[in-house]
């Protein structure tokens, strides 16, 4: 037992002794390898920021010229330059990567066992906005692995090439599809031309992806496509997904939005989807919603009650008036100590706030 | 010659816009963040300001409100530099004096365009 | 009993307790292991971790930072500074003064030209004060609120957070707490990357004494002067930082400080908010939200974020550190206690048969087998149970595997992190590594074994004493000293 305790104590000792030096030899190492890498990557920097402030009129063969190793240590440098900079800069650079081969590589990494070595394939290749890759790219929205499939949506949104919508949409469809937000943010990247696959995608079976298409099409603003988005909202069998439709039919701000949310708003519905509907009218800026609006505030659900109160106050002179008399019926209706009725709470809590957005001076209740 | 101040936290950017705009002939005051702007702006008002928003310490739109309220007449432009170009964003920065937005990312010879266009207007 | 038999349950018992130890410490190390693959796996995705994609978005979820604060005058306008100009791209503050007998609101009103207005409070999460007030900031209303509410604890002041808090996230931050600038982009991202499972993300909480912060915002990190504060600067690497991941790379994380917590605000309501009636309120609720997923038979996860994002004043007197650590162990006894239902209920997956039983184990445990080997080892030597040369070299390996785990810890920030850039803090580190062993653990013990007394029998006693209390300033930031009412 006790020898057994020595070589332990003695082997404790080694490996305590070994852990020291190993933190100070981690540092000694990675401090000589940064100045390094600074004093490697010094020069590249200072030829890159003049050649892109030039809009890559002159330089661009001393780029190409750039030994790999000092290339190496600029690079990441110069991936993030890319994404700060647009037109005739950011074209020349992007030239310089294809010529130095980048492009080339990271096409070839696309097919790499490493997702890791895919995934910041894939990174690159939508920084440098290479519309070449999108068929690769729509390849790897099928891959094993997330994170590898989040990158690829990201740098196909970068890329902007609305051919890729579809399998975009088509890969929100499986078991552990890539996040909603994202695919909605790509999908708007791709710009109006994708509206029309958005549009027909609203008929997909899968309920996620009727929802990404309806914020994607709110955000980009397809007034176009608001008969299909009211026929979701009036039929659809999911109340998330009609819950985004009334949303994203106040973003189109079209005055054919007004009769299907004015529809949804009636006590049948889900209180979730009126509240959503009360909000998108306010959303939707047509003072003709303010009588309707001015109803809800003595909904029974607090949420509709609410959003209809802040809708009101949305809608401008119109709203605002009609949040004011809200308040002076509540005040006649009850005794003067009574407490106000919830809709003239509501009214009061909406009317304070827009006052306070104007700079005028308000008190508590008054 | 006319003075800008440039206020950027990130270096690419403020070396490559201070090269840009020196070798069009501006004199550049670099600054990292918006105290050294402020402190900058009262020891030597410039003609015209370049603020990112997005800064550390002190946000691009407290800058401008400041700048505004003290050391900086409301003829000098000041010119924001954004990633976010929503509506309510852009208003913030108008609420806080300033004139104009660049979108990042951005194309150096647009920005030093709209420089030299902001001080014609001032100057006319 | 013969002096035969004591010595023999003496030497066993000696031989048992050594044996914990061991295990003690291989869990860590295996923790600890466990965080150093997390970090490469980490380090190696951020090229294409896509934050500066997430800051663009217009679709990033917003958050709702709750900052509770009671007498926190001389930080409050600082704090609420730095935390409305954080790298987020929609956000609001809602600062909860709770009663505060100073100026806390006053200067809030003075510097951000609050404007009364008049809200409906909702009650989606139960709450027992009384609202007072609500105020906006004149120049931005959307994004900073500030509620007056009359004296309730800490955990009553984040329910009422909760109820105003308008966007899907809630963030719960301490009034004293110095965020990063990417602190909410680094913690709120894990939702953005899996949101239909991801119901929590913590944040790891770091030592502020002695660096430097200009702005409320940390710009120079430096080791603390006194010792008692470097120690625990070892101490959060390990237990924190290390021991925390480690768990999150198990998916057996149960405590988020309540220094930084980001949490799925419908989730919060459906089970009821902050518990007022135990003292670490923030820890309890992410036991009872594994509790409430769990029994749904729902596919979550609890994710912890090892990035710097927050800063706390970490106690620099023994009085003060005494009482933290009572309360944090007191804690730890009382959430066991209330969710002993879980502990080996194979119902609860993981947390219920590794993550609980450990903490009974080894958290909840592990300062009375110290304490008892302080004072059954002399017994035995006393006894003749045990020989010095068993005695010595028990201590030696004991301490001396201790000290190897917080080598670790600290070669493994060096890897990943490397937040301490100068020599000379390095040095500092590893001696309060080694100095720890001789006495801090002991009292540490000490304060531990006290507070989980305390959860099992001066209850009744003690909370009528701290009968609402409010909560503490003092630096004693990382968790909480609410108290509610009894039962």
């Amino acid at each position: 037992m006790l020898g057994l305790f020595t070589v332990v104590l003695e082997v404790l000792a080694g490996v305590v002794a070994v852990t020291v030096v190993a933190i100070v030899g981690v540092r000694v190492a990675r401090r000589t390898r940064h100045r390094r890498q600074a004093a490697l990557a010094a020069g590249p920097r200072r030829a890159l920021l003049a050649f892109v402030a030039d809009n890559g009129e002159h330089g661009a063969q001393e780029l190409v010229a750039i030994p790999d190793e000092a290339w190496r240590a600029a690079e990441p440098g110069a991936l993030a330059l890319l994404g700060k900079l647009r037109g005739e800069a950011h074209l020349a650079l992007v030239s310089v990567f294809l010529q130095r081969g980048i492009a080339r590589t990271a096409l070839g990494n696309l097919h790499s066992h490493s997702r890791v070595k895919r995934a910041r394939a894939a990174q690159v290749l939508g920084d440098l906005e290479l519309r070449q890759a999108v068929p690769e790219l729509c390849r790897l929205l099928t891959d094993r692995h997330d994170e590898v499939r989040v990158v690829a949506v990201r740098a196909l949104g970068r890329i902007g090439d609305p051919a890729a919508a579809w399998r975009i949409i088509a890969s929100l469809d499986r078991s552990d599809p890539v996040p909603s937000l994202l695919a909605t943010h790509t999908l708007v990247q791709l710009g109006a031309e994708a509206e029309v696959t958005l549009s027909a995608a609203l008929d997909h079976p899968q309920a996620r992806v009727r929802a990404v298409c309806l914020d994607a099409l709110g955000l980009l603003g397809a007034t176009g496509s608001v008969d299909r988005m009211a026929r979701v909202l009036r039929e659809d069998s999911y109340l998330d997904v009609r819950v985004a439709a009334a949303t994203n039919l106040g973003k189109l701000g079209t005055r054919s939005a007004l009769e299907p949310l004015q529809q949804a708003l009636s006590p049948s519905r889900p209180a979730a989807l009126r509240a959503a509907a009360a909000r998108a009218l306010g959303e939707l800026g047509a003072p003709s919603a303010v009588p309707i609006l001015a109803d809800l505030l003595a909904d029974d659900e607090f949420q509709v009650a609410h959003e209809a109160a802040h809708a009101l106050r949305r809608l401008g002179p119109a709203g605002a008036d009609a949040l004011a008399a809200e308040i002076d019926a509540g005040r006649t209706g009850s005794g003067a100590h009574a407490r106000p009725s919830a809709s003239a709470s509501h009214a009061q809590e909406a009317l304070a706030l827009s006052r306070v957005g104007h700079g005028e001076r308000v008190g508590a209740g008054a | 010659m006319s003075r800008i101040l440039l206020v950027e936290d990130d270096p690419d950017i403020r070396h490559l816009v201070s090269y840009k705009l020196t070798r069009g002939g501006f004199d550049v005051v670099e600054t990292a963040d918006g105290l050294a702007a402020l402190r900058a702006a009262r020891e030597d008002p410039p003609d015209l300001v370049l603020l990112d928003v997005r800064m550390p310490r002190m946000s691009g739109i407290e800058v401008c409100r400041e700048l505004r309220a003290g050391p900086l007449p409301a003829t000098v432009p000041i010119i924001m530099l954004t990633a976010r170009s929503r509506p309510q964003d852009l208003e913030q920065g108008y609420a806080a004096g300033a004139t104009e937005y660049i979108i990042k990312p951005f194309s150096p010879r647009e920005l030093q365009e709209r420089v030299e266009a902001a001080l014609a207007r001032v100057n006319s | 009993m013969t002096p035969g038999l004591i010595r023999d349950i003496l030497h066993y018992t000696d031989v048992t307790i050594f044996a914990y130890f061991l295990a003690l410490n291989s869990s860590y190390l295996v923790l600890i292991v466990l965080a150093g693959l997390e970090f490469g796996r980490h380090l190696r995705r951020a090229p294409f971790a896509g934050a500066d994609d997430m800051f663009r978005s217009p679709l990033t979820l917003p958050v709702s930072v709750i900052v509770p604060a009671y007498n926190e005058g001389p930080g409050i306008v600082a704090a609420v500074t730095a935390m409305t100009a954080l790298r987020y791209p929609r956000y609001e503050v809602v600062v909860v003064d709770d009663g505060s007998s100073d100026a806390t609101f006053e200067l809030l009103r003075a510097e951000f030209d609050l404007v009364e207005v008049p809200r409906v409070v909702p009650a989606e999460v139960p709450y027992q004060s009384r609202v007072l007030s609500v105020h906006v900031a004149r120049a931005n209303p959307e994004t900073l609120t500030v509620v007056r509410k009359t004296n309730g604890g800490k955990a009553d002041a984040l329910n009422v957070g909760i109820n105003l808090a308008r966007h899907p996230l809630i963030c719960m931050v301490d009034a004293d707490s110095v965020l990063d600038p990417d602190a909410l982009l680094s913690v709120a991202k894990p939702f953005g990357d899996d949101p239909l499972r991801v119901a929590a993300c913590g944040g790891v909480v770091r030592i502020a004494n002695g660096c430097k912060v200009v702005g409320g915002r940390v710009v120079d990190v430096r080791m603390p002067r006194q010792w008692l504060v470097r120690i625990q600067v070892v101490e959060y690497l390990r237990a924190f930082l290390m021991g925390r991941t480690g768990w999150s790379r198990l998916g057996g994380l149960v405590v988020i400080s309540g220094a930084f917590g980001v949490f799925r605000r419908d989730l919060v309501v459906e089970i009821g908010g902050m518990a007022t009636d135990t003292i670490g309120e923030d820890a309890e609720l992410v036991v009872r939200l594994h509790h409430h997923l769990r029994r749904r038979r729902q596919d979550y996860r609890v994710i912890f974020v090892a990035e710097p994002v927050s800063w706390s004043e970490a106690p620099a007197g023994l009085r003060v550190l005494g009482r933290q650590r009572r309360r944090w162990h007191r804690g730890i006894a009382e959430i066991l206690r209330k969710h002993r239902g879980m502990i080996a209920n194979p119902r609860y997956g993981r947390i219920g048969l590794i993550a609980l039983p450990y903490y009974v184990v080894f958290e909840l445990l592990a300062p009375f087998v110290e304490l008892a080997a302080l004072v059954l080892l002399p017994l035995g030597l006393w006894a003749d149970a045990v020989d010095l040369a068993f005695v010595w070299r028990f201590v030696l390996v004991a301490y001396g595997y201790g000290l190897l785990v917080s080598l670790a810890s600290l070669f493994i920030e060096e890897v990943s992190f490397h937040r301490y850039p100068r020599w000379g803090d390095l040095v500092r580190g590893v001696l309060a590594a080694i100095l720890e062993n001789f006495g801090y653990r002991q009292i540490l013990a000490v304060w531990q074994v006290r507070g989980a007394l305390g959860a099992l029998h001066g209850r009744r006693a003690e909370w009528g004493v701290m009968h609402r209390a409010g909560f503490d300033t003092g630096g004693e930031s990382a968790e909480p000293v609410s108290v509610g009412v009894d039962r």
